[in-house]
C-alpha cells in the first residue's frame, strides 16, 4: 500500500516554489514534486476567472509535470501540488 | 475494459437557489465514464464534487445539461423514475455509512434487495453471500452501533453490491476511517472493480484515488484537468 505523510513546509510566496523528492533508500528517487501557488491577480493579466485561469496554467505548464493536487484558494492564490511524470 | 459508456453527461449545471440567492455548484460539466472503469473526483472542499456524485447517481437533477445513464436520458425524471433506475442499476457508500441505527448488519443490508423485490429465500442467500464477501458475516446479528467504523463501512459496502449494481458511487468512503481501515475499504473497491463493478468515487485523498485509472480535478464547479493513472501494480517501487 502507499503510504500517505504530512509534511509542513515554511511559508513562501507565489514567486517561490518548493520541490520535494522522493528517495528511496536504494538511491532511486521514486517521484518528485513540485509545490506552488499560482496568484490570481499578478499571473491573471486577461482577468480569466478561477476555472479558467488553472485550465490554461495547466495547459501551458512544462509536459514533464502533471497537477496532483488543486487546494483551496487562499485570498488571492491558488496552491499546486504537481507530480513530475517519469518517462520510461 | 469495455469502450461503451455508461455514462455521458452534456453541459451539466446546478444551480442552487435560497431565497435570493443562486449559487453555482457546477457549470458546463461534460464527461463520459466507460463500463468498468475507477474515476476519482478531486478538488477543494467546496468545488461541486458531491453535487455531481448525486447528478451521477441520479439522487438530484442538473438544472441545465443532458445526463445519459446506460444511454437513458434522465434529466427530466421525476423523483419517481429516478427512484426505479437507481435502484436497479446503483449502490452507494457514503463517509458517514448512513446504516440505519435500528436495524441488524443483516437487515440493512437486505433492505435494497426487498425495494428490488427479490423473494425472502433469494434474499437470504444474497445478503449471506455480501456479509460473507466483506468478512462480516460473523457480525450478522449485531447492531451498527456495536461495530467499529471499519465494520460499518464494510457493511455499507456489503449493502452497496448485494444487488449486483453496474456502477457503485463512494463519497468520501474513507474519510471516517483510520488508514489501516481506510486501506481495507480501498482493496474492497479494488477488487470489485477488478471484477466488473465501474465505480466513481469523490476523494480527498491522493492514496484512495491511487486506486482510480482516472482522477477528475475539479475547481469552481468546472472539470479543469483530468490525468489517466497507471495501473497500480507499476506504482510499486522495483
Amino acid at each position: 500500500m502507499p503510504k500517505e505523510i504530512k509534511i509542513l513546509l515554511p511559508d513562501f510566496s507565489s514567486k517561490e516554489f518548493f520541490d520535494i523528492h522522493i528517495q528511496h533508500s536504494r538511491n532511486k528517487i521514486v517521484s518528485s514534486y513540485r509545490f506552488e501557488r499560482w496568484d490570481l491577480e499578478k499571473d491573471n493579466p486577461n482577468k480569466l476567472d478561477a476555472s479558467e485561469f488553472l485550465r490554461n496554467k495547466i495547459n501551458s505548464y512544462a509536459e514533464d509535470w502533471q497537477v496532483s493536487e488543486i487546494f483551496a484558494q487562499e485570498n488571492k492564490t491558488i496552491p499546486i501540488l504537481l507530480k513530475k511524470i517519469n518517462k520510461a | 475494459m469495455n469502450t461503451i459508456p455508461m455514462l455521458k453527461t452534456t453541459g451539466l449545471t446546478k444551480i442552487y437557489c435560497n431565497y435570493e440567492v443562486e449559487t453555482l455548484a457546477l457549470q458546463n460539466v461534460s464527461l463520459e465514464v466507460k463500463e468498468g472503469e475507477f474515476v476519482a473526483i478531486m478538488g477543494p472542499s467546496g468545488c461541486g464534487k458531491t453535487t455531481l456524485l448525486n447528478i451521477l447517481g441520479l439522487l438530484d437533477n442538473p438544472s441545465k445539461g443532458t445526463y445519459q445513464f446506460t444511454n437513458i436520458e434522465t434529466s427530466k425524471f421525476k423523483e419517481k423514475q429516478r427512484a426505479q433506475l437507481r435502484k436497479k442499476n446503483l449502490g452507494y457508500i457514503f463517509q458517514n455509512f448512513n446504516l440505519i441505527e435500528e436495524l441488524t448488519v443483516f437487515e440493512n443490508v437486505e433492505l435494497p434487495l426487498i425495494y428490488m423485490g427479490f423473494k425472502s429465500g433469494i434474499r437470504k442467500n444474497l445478503v449471506i453471500s455480501a456479509l460473507k464477501k466483506m468478512h462480516i458475516l460473523h457480525r450478522k446479528h449485531h447492531f451498527p452501533e456495536q461495530l467499529s467504523g471499519g465494520q460499518q463501512q464494510r457493511v455499507a459496502v456489503a449493502r452497496a453490491v448485494v444487488g449486483s449494481p453496474k456502477l457503485i458511487l463512494a463519497d468520501e468512503p474513507t474519510g471516517n476511517l483510520d488508514s489501516a481501515h481506510g486501506d481495507e475499504v480501498m482493496r474492497t473497491l479494488n477488487d470489485l472493480n477488478k471484477e466488473g463493478t465501474t465505480i466513481i468515487m469523490v476523494t480527498h485523498s491522493q492514496r484512495d484515488a491511487s486506486y482510480a485509472n482516472r482522477i477528475l480535478r475539479l475547481f469552481d464547479g468546472q472539470i479543469i484537468n483530468e490525468n489517466i493513472l497507471q495501473s497500480f501494480s507499476e506504482k510499486t517501487i522495483s
